[in-house]
């Protein structure tokens, strides 16, 4: 396996630093925590501006998002922007709703809150959430896994692969 | 001339894989220097020399009848292995047309198709199947067209979507890869998946190589050839499976090598899929092991040298690092330059 | 990169207006290559005075690959390529091909397919009909000609299609509101658009005012296709002086002399032909070479000297 890289590796999401200046036709938001202080300054923001449509405190499972909201990503017009508020888990489902009804990447903006993301066990295909750790035992099949930069948007998870293949399951790993 | 089966080997727990004299002499032994670096290493891919590798765009070995039941074991385990997305529907068609026309033409003896209008026969003698169906009907298939073809054909395939000035990989039948998963880079693009490669991405040869196989055209494919080193014969060394497999890169002893370290080289095809304009991308792979590669001295001095003066980045993404000092070693004798010097 | 050449016959001319015609391709023998919605052809024609080379969208059914079927509007000021397919061009005469080649295929994630032709550039889009319906794929498509005159197949369009078609004819006044249309269209669609430069323009322009993601538009760019023009190449060290013709590259032009270049791709990108040149005015078109490396060497599969210029090499 290859060493920890200190670049971005080209499949790693790339997360907004700030709220654009956006000049569209419509824009949606869709915020998962609407006291979190990014989603404060988005909401104080976007409520200027003329068709602005904000959802918050969305409910969400893995890939599954409220109907009407579906329905109102489905039903927006080309030329519209969409901003995904939220940590990695509902940034990714959300995108994933998203991008089957047609939107692109470059009408997204992705704005991290926490750092809750999604790790794939390759193993076992298992997807199981995690924060910042680097080593982490897949709940499925106990495979101690080394958390990889490596990224899937279609999974909406990193990678995560066998971190010692002498030693492969359990262990004292948090 | 006829291609001669090897009754059944195993790539996996006994394994009896072995190469026959003619098989090693046909090896695509993939070094042109004394050196390795990356480089876009893609060329047309021409007829080459009867009998070689490169004489059919699809080339079927002494080992076919058992490379065909290995995946099937893989699939028995792990079926999403095979994956086709629904907009890939068309190219997977496309896919098994190309791949049955080919076999067909190229292996007389071991393969038929008959074509009347939508309605097609193919045999498959070496396996013994026949099957009638309606070309673009699935029902008429007993599976999906990608994995019933390519449960019938050796080597991986990746079935890449053109579009948004990318190549994406969102079908393919990947039973036996090289340190990779189909399941995790499925829908990612041609920059994407390479992301975990090291080095290249600076170096530019990935921007280069997309431009160049977004250009492939109709009935022009290209070829390269790549390579690592596998521990046993092991087809598949997916990252599926790298928890069960790893730790026999730890079993390699001097004593041990020349039997159990193979240089695993993969022939990599593109060609132009006509009617979905797809690429299909397939990965044929070639195991041998170090006995077997020192029947051909030369090699063995050109690989001991490579080995040698790869860079450790490279080593270690190639998996190589825990007993690459010991292959370098057991390589040393074949090297005159070494052998006939006690200098350092 | 060379194609190899595929020879066929003009088995069927058809009149459909006063300035356009179709003419149907047919094999010396067997089935021509497959193609996908989109592909188009490159046609030579041998012309009195030099071989032309023309690129013509394959309008047929891509299931169909017993003829191709391509159509030519004759341009007033044509140079010789669309005169000599309306007037050098008989049933029965024999031609040389490309095989196709897909420059403006359909987009596999766009959930709407909107296309929009001028004229004559309706003709990719009968490739895409075909298709589109078997795979029951959403579609529309918005067809503007003068009637009579540039209104091909608008007749067979609506009796397959009438449904999906929308037409606007320039002598009826019926003209065809791009704003409005592209103001009008839910996320997921893609715009294709085929036809005069202006149309193209405006497409686009609609397009950037109602803030549509420019990866959602799609045109036909035939550039490229074209190989150059002629130059003239000196061989410092062979003392050796070539002229290379605008339909062949400079490495073909040194090979056909006897010049041995190490070679792969032929496409710009894989390196191994880079060659010093001393002096003259490059057009640079591989994408190997960074631009400091560009002022001393050249790749020959696909760079060229200037039109008319002399470029010197350290051969």
């Amino acid at each position: 396996m290859e060493t920890e890289c200190q670049n971005r590796l080209p499949s790693q999401p790339i997360y907004a630093q700030s709220i654009p200046q956006l000049d569209v036709r419509v824009l949606i938001s869709i915020i998962q925590d609407a006291d979190h202080p990014k989603a404060i300054e988005l909401v104080s923001m976007v409520n200027a501006l003329p068709s602005s449509r904000v959802f918050t405190n969305v409910k969400w499972e893995a890939g599954v998002i409220d109907p009407s909201l579906k329905d109102a990503l489905q039903k927006t017009p080309v030329g519209s922007h969409l901003v995904l508020c939220g940590d990695e888990r509902f940034i990714w489902s959300c995108w994933s709703v998203a991008n089957q009804a047609g939107w692109l990447n470059d009408e997204m903006t992705l704005l991290k809150t926490e750092h809750v993301r999604n790790l794939y066990c390759v193993h076992c295909g298992q997807i199981q959430p995690i924060t910042t750790q680097a080593e982490v035992i897949c709940q499925a099949c106990q495979v101690k896994l080394f958390v990889r930069d490596h990224f899937s948007q279609r999974l909406g998870a990193y990678m995560g692969v066998c971190l010692d293949a002498n030693q492969p399951y359990g262990g004292d790993v948090k | 001339m006829s291609v001669i089966f090897n009754p059944i080997e195993t790539y996996r727990d006994d394994f009896t894989f072995r190469n026959t004299s003619k098989a090693i002499k046909r090896f695509p032994f993939p070094f042109p220097e004394d050196q390795y670096m990356y480089s876009v290493n893609i060329e047309p891919a021409l007829k080459g020399e009867t009998g070689s590798v490169f004489e059919h765009w699809f080339d079927i070995d002494e080992h076919y009848r058992s490379e065909v039941a290995e995946r099937a074991k893989v699939l028995e385990k792990d079926p999403d292995r095979c994956l086709v997305m629904p907009h890939m529907e068309l190219a997977a068609w496309d896919s098994l047309a190309l791949l049955m026309t080919h076999l067909a033409s190229d292996y007389p003896e071991w393969f038929e198709l008959h074509r009347s209008g939508d309605q097609w026969i193919w045999e498959n003698h070496a396996l013994n199947l026949r099957q009638a169906f309606t070309y673009g009907d699935a029902t008429t298939l007993p599976c999906e067209p990608l994995e019933y073809i390519t449960r019938q054909v050796q080597g991986d395939f990746a079935i890449l979507d053109q579009r948004d000035n990318n190549l994406w990989m969102d079908a393919g039948m990947v039973t036996g890869p090289a340190d990779w998963s189909i399941k995790f880079d499925a829908g990612m693009n041609f920059t994407q998946w390479h992301a975990p490669v090291p080095m290249a991405h600076k170096m530019g040869v990935f921007d280069r190589a997309l431009k160049y196989l977004m250009n492939i055209q109709v009935d022009r494919p290209v070829r390269r050839l790549n390579w690592t080193m596998t521990v046993n014969p092991r087809l598949d060394t997916s990252s599926e499976t790298y928890h069960e497999w790893g730790h026999e890169r730890s079993l390699v002893t001097s004593e041990n090598i020349g039997q159990m370290v193979h240089l695993r080289v993969e022939l990599q095809f593109l060609a132009r899929l006509p009617r979905s304009h797809a690429l299909m991308f397939s990965i044929r792979t070639y195991l041998i092991r170090l006995d077997e590669l020192a029947t051909q001295p030369e090699w063995a001095c050109r690989l001991h040298r490579v080995l040698r003066d790869l860079p450790d980045e490279l080593a270690d993404y190639k998996g190589l690092s825990q007993y690459r000092a010991l292959v370098v070693d057991w390589l040393k004798s074949y090297d005159p330059a070494e052998s006939t010097c006690c200098a350092e | 990169m060379m194609s190899s050449m595929i020879e066929v016959e003009v088995t069927k001319v058809k009149q459909l207006t006063d300035v356009i015609r179709e003419f149907t391709l047919s094999p010396m023998e067997g089935a021509l290559p497959g193609f996908s919605s989109g592909s188009h052809i490159q046609l030579h024609l041998p012309t009195s005075h030099r071989v032309l080379k023309k690129a013509y969208s394959l309008l047929s059914d891509p299931a169909d690959t017993s003829s191709y079927r391509i159509a030519v509007r004759l341009q007033e000021h044509s140079k010789g390529g669309s005169r000599f397919m309306h007037e050098g061009l008989s049933e029965g005469d024999h031609l040389h091909i490309t095989p196709p080649s897909n420059l403006f295929a359909p987009n596999s994630s766009a959930r709407h397919h909107l296309l929009i032709a001028g004229g004559i550039g309706i003709t990719p889009f009968l490739s895409y009909l075909a298709e589109f319906q078997r795979q029951s794929k959403s579609y529309e498509l918005h067809y503007a000609y003068r009637g009579g005159v540039t209104d091909a197949y608008v007749t067979d369009l609506r009796q397959a299609f009438s449904a999906k078609l929308h037409t606007y004819d320039s002598n009826l006044q019926q003209r065809l509101d791009l704003d409005q249309l592209l103001s009008n269209q839910s996320v997921g669609t893609h715009v294709y658009v085929c036809g005069p430069e202006r149309l193209r323009h405006s497409v686009q322009e609609a397009a950037t005012k109602n803030a549509w993601s420019p990866s959602r538009i799609h045109w036909e760019a035939f550039s490229g296709a074209e190989p150059g023009q002629a130059f003239q190449v000196e061989l410092a060290r062979l003392n050796k002086t070539l002229e290379v013709s605008a339909d062949e590259s400079l490495l073909e032009a040194l090979e056909a002399s006897g010049v041995e270049i190490p070679n792969l791709c032929r496409g710009g990108v894989c390196g191994q032909c880079a060659t010093t040149y001393l002096e003259g005015d490059v057009d640079h078109r591989d994408a190997f070479l960074s631009q400091a490396d560009q002022s001393q060497q050249l790749m020959p599969c696909v760079s060229r000297g200037m039109c008319g210029s002399r470029i010197v090499l350290d051969l």
